[in-house]
């Protein structure tokens, strides 16, 4: 512990210079800036911004870095609340209460809620990185992929969470068609998968197209013929005071913002989950265990801190594997990986055994981007909330230009653009008939994942694979959680009718 | 609502019939095209193209009400039903997006950004001419300079070309 606490001391001392904290704030405007624009994911803006940092010192280029990557997540919450359109997939779980409450005029609260849940999640997932960082990720690195595979049900069985108290049949009908179009595409087995032909769906449907287009784009054709986003009678109020409302509201769901934050440290760590999964799977079990589980999806302040806990946390578990034991948590992380290598450092157990120092400097300076995003997301959120004003006989186009450049830049392919129209002229279609489109995005985000895993658990244990989801401890675990969290929100209601009589 | 009469009474199926169907194309497009796959490959596909089926036809069944001739019932569900929601307006738009995607490759981005602006605007009602040429040459001036110089992204140049 006091060794820790050394380490921790040293750490403020090294950052204490004006050169660093100057790269902290670039890094973290710019990872905002990036953010806020559809289909410019995390990856992106730290893979465009790497060149810059081959100029710097290794503490300033890391420290620039890892403020792009958390910074990028924060900035995608911002459109993902004010317009239905997630700048990162990471912010997509964030548009079922954030734009409820934008259209309900509350949306400067909303921000405000997303902030400070995304920061405390972030700096609790920091603290726990800071204190059981090479545990957990030697832990994380031990899971296989039968417990990869069930991680992915668990996402899925949150569609059993969505479906409750709305149309059952609907919600899983839509769930299941996103599970089968994330299946597209080739197999670990080298097989090529409904692919119709097309070399682009080779590498399976892209998320970022996908989300644009269901959320985004039939967002859009929605607007025509509206004058405003959000009605006249409830126009948002901009101002700071509403956003530090938002912070105060945060904080009076403190279970929430742990249990997030501690869920999207732990899927963080996990090699290829990611901050979808763990934004989308808080979502789920705050719902489930919320007393207020049947408000979540019509503007519930508990919708947005769940899952805004868990994304951000989830750098803070991607970063333990990357930093002890060199194996990238996300494709983020990936690029992180080669900035520490371009920087002369080895990433891994070598560089926990010899530069603890320079690995405390990178997880104080975390924590400190945290507070600095804080301020500065205020700042933006206060800007860009006055895009509500505008009629949307002029927003609409502009966002519509945004959506096509954002889907093109993702693979610089026009098939991505192509797809992305469909998936919105289908979207907007299915949100008319009250098809559910976030079990859409849940199924087309895990469904290769899922799939991929079952695949590799079938290769390592043939036909002894459903053997081995129970004789696992980690897999049995897992499978008892997938049984009573679909079990739960059925049952539940019977128990509370039994205690009433 | 589609409404058929039979007999002495009336068959009302809901429109959102249609997405299903449209899904369960979809699904059987898949299935039609992943048959030849080994096992291993259609082992998770196959549970999904099962649930689909099931969910389809719960749907269906949700879909489908049977009123006789002088149920007040059917008048309500009539009115209340959803519906595409399409307007004129809506099918110009997408029209118009559809154009600016066919052109894209073709005219260059940039063009095609700041022709379907101006246009897009147009059907949605702006008439005012320092609108209809501030905004759309501000927004492809920022487009340019956050993807093309900033980010990197090579947009298709077209009619650009040259410069």
């Amino acid at each position: 512990m006091t060794e820790i606490l050394g380490y921790v001391s040293e750490a403020f001392g090294t950052l204490a210079s004006i050169e660093t904290w100057m790269w902290i704030l670039i890094g973290t405007f710019l990872g905002i800036l990036v953010g806020a624009i559809p289909g410019f994911t995390s990856s992106m803006a730290c893979g465009i911004l790497l060149p810059v940092t081959f100029a710097l010192t290794p503490i300033n280029a890391l420290v620039f870095l890892i403020s792009v990557f958390i910074a990028t997540i924060f900035g995608g919450s911002i459109t993902a609340i004010l317009l239905n359109t997630p700048g990162a997939p990471e912010s997509s779980a964030s548009t079922f209460d954030g734009y409820q409450m934008t259209l309900k005029g509350k949306g400067c609260e909303a921000l405000g809620i997303a902030f400070c849940s995304s920061a405390i999640g972030g700096l609790i997932s920091y603290m726990i990185m800071l204190f059981a960082m090479v545990p957990i990720a030697r832990m994380a690195v031990k899971i296989g992929p039968t417990e990869m595979f069930l991680i992915a049900l668990m996402g899925v069985s949150i569609l059993a969470v969505l479906a409750s108290g709305a149309d059952v049949p609907k919600t899983l009908l839509s769930g299941f068609i996103g599970l089968l179009i994330g299946t597209i595409g080739m197999t670990p087995t080298g097989e090529w998968r409904a692919t119709f032909g097309s070399i682009y769906l080779a590498e399976g449907v892209q998320v970022v197209p996908a989300i644009i287009g269901f959320f985004a784009l039939s967002e859009v054709f929605g607007m025509v013929g509206k004058d405003f986003i959000v009605k006249q009678e409830v126009q948002t109020k901009t101002s700071v005071r509403a956003i530090l409302k938002g912070f105060k509201t945060a904080l009076r769901y403190p279970r929430t913002l742990i249990t997030g934050a501690v869920m999207g440290t732990g899927i963080g760590a996990i090699p290829a989950a990611g901050g979808t999964i763990a934004a989308f799977t808080s979502y789920g079990v705050a719902k489930k265990s919320s007393r207020h589980g049947r408000e979540f999806g019509t503007g519930f302040p508990e919708g947005i801190v769940a899952p805004e806990s868990a994304n951000n946390a989830c750098t803070g578990g991607a970063l333990m594997t990357t930093l002890a034991l060199g194996v990238p948590g996300s494709s983020t992380c990936a690029i992180l990986l080669g900035a520490l290598t371009i920087q002369g450092l080895t990433p891994g157990p070598t560089l926990v055994r010899d530069q603890m120092p320079m690995v405390y400097v990178l997880i104080v300076a975390a924590i400190l981007s945290q507070v600095v995003m804080l301020l500065m997301a205020v700042g933006a959120g206060f800007g860009l909330t006055k895009l509500l004003n505008i009629p949307t006989k002029i927003l609409a186009p502009c966002i519509m230009v945004f959506c096509i450049a954002g889907s093109f830049s993702c693979r610089n392919a026009m098939f991505d653009v192509y797809l992305m129209f469909g998936f919105g002229i289908i979207g907007f279609i299915m949100k008319q008939f009250n098809f559910s489109l976030p079990a859409v995005v849940l199924g087309i985000v895990l469904g290769s994942i899922a799939d991929n895993q079952l695949i590799r658990s079938y290769q390592l244990f043939g036909s002894g694979m459903l053997k081995a989801f129970f004789m696992r401890p980690i897999s049995l675990i897992l499978v008892v959680i997938i049984i009573f969290s679909v079990i739960w929100p059925y049952v539940s209601p019977l128990f509370r009718k039994k205690r009433s009589e | 609502m589609f409404k058929f009469k039979l007999n002495k009474k009336y068959l009302l199926i809901s429109k959102e019939i249609l997405v299903v169907l449209l899904m369960d194309i979809f699904a059987a497009a898949y299935y039609i095209s992943s048959r030849s796959l080994s096992g291993a490959s259609r082992m998770f596909p196959s549970f999904l193209l099962l649930g689909i089926l099931l969910f389809s036809i719960l749907c269906c069944i949700q879909g489908v009400h049977v009123y006789r001739e002088d149920d007040e019932q059917m008048e309500e569900m009539c009115k209340g039903a959803p519906d595409f929601g399409i307007s004129r307006k809506l099918i110009l738009f997408t029209a118009m997006v559809l154009i600016t995607l066919l052109l894209f490759n073709i005219a260059g981005a940039l063009v095609c950004c700041w022709w379907f602006l101006i246009s897009a605007m147009w059907i949605l009602d702006v008439r005012d001419i320092r609108v209809l040429i501030i905004i759309p040459l501000f927004e492809v001036i920022f487009i340019y300079f956050v993807f093309v110089v900033w980010l990197a992204v090579p947009l298709p140049e077209g009619l650009l070309a040259f410069l």
